[in-house]
């Protein structure tokens, strides 16, 4: 998929476990897991807005979009 | 899922299953009936060696159709009822249940409606729109349940 979810970066810059976030964001780490390894197919604004509180960040730090080449 | 649903939904599936078991039992009985297996009063098929293929194809055709049409609905409100319980409402394999029930049924259908070509030895071959009509909607059914299965994988991987 052509968008990137940038959130382990974002753990590692804030120095905070996965259990940490899911519990902090109120999500499974089974469902962090889905956003992490890029599985997910669609991101809630709810869940992006308690990403972004929790990480204290724009949805642009953690989503990014890259165009992939029509080789792949 | 609201309490009421799924007790409604539970009360479905065993009425479903006892009509299944009670209708494969009638197939059962009257299949080996037709076929002089047991009984005197029963009614016997009257075999007839030039529609003898025919009458093998019906007489097989409603036996088999009847009793699987039967086991695919038991198992398709099983598989339902299991379903919601694990969290998972359209589970992908019914959508082959429900198209492989509609197939089964038509055939069962055909066979059912022609049984007097077996009993009597008719020669009247009758295809009616009822026979063709809950087959199609079986399709249907199962087309708009693959949606819905699709649908369902969507919204579970939306986090």
């Amino acid at each position: 998929m052509a968008i990137i979810v940038n959130i382990d970066i974002m753990l590692a810059r804030r120095k905070m476990s996965s259990g940490e976030l899911a519990a902090k964001v109120g999500i499974t780490p089974a469902n962090l897991s889905i956003l992490k390894t890029g599985k997910a197919r669609a991101i809630r604004f709810t869940t992006l807005e308690a990403l972004c509180r929790a990480l204290d960040c724009q949805p642009g730090d953690i989503l990014e979009y890259r165009a992939e080449s029509s080789e792949e | 899922m609201k309490r009421n649903t799924r007790i409604l939904l539970i009360a479905v599936t065993v009425l479903v299953c006892l009509i299944c078991l009670s209708n494969a039992a009638y197939i059962i009985i009257q299949g080996g009936g037709m076929a002089g297996l047991y009984g005197v009063n029963m009614e016997r098929a009257q075999w007839n060696q030039e529609v003898l293929g025919l009458q093998r194809f019906i007489f097989w055709g409603w036996l088999t159709a009847g009793l699987v049409f039967d086991a695919l609905l038991a198992v398709f409100m099983i598989r339902s009822l299991l379903g919601v319980r694990s969290g998972i409402l359209f589970p992908k394999a019914n959508t082959f249940i429900l198209m492989a029930a509609s197939a089964v049924n038509l055939v069962y259908n055909i066979c059912h409606s022609n049984i007097g070509i077996v009993l009597h030895s008719e020669r009247l071959f009758t295809i009616d729109n009822a026979d063709l009509l809950l087959p199609l909607i079986l399709l249907a059914f199962s087309l708009i349940y693959g949606i819905a299965v699709r649908v369902s994988e969507e919204n579970q991987l939306t986090i």
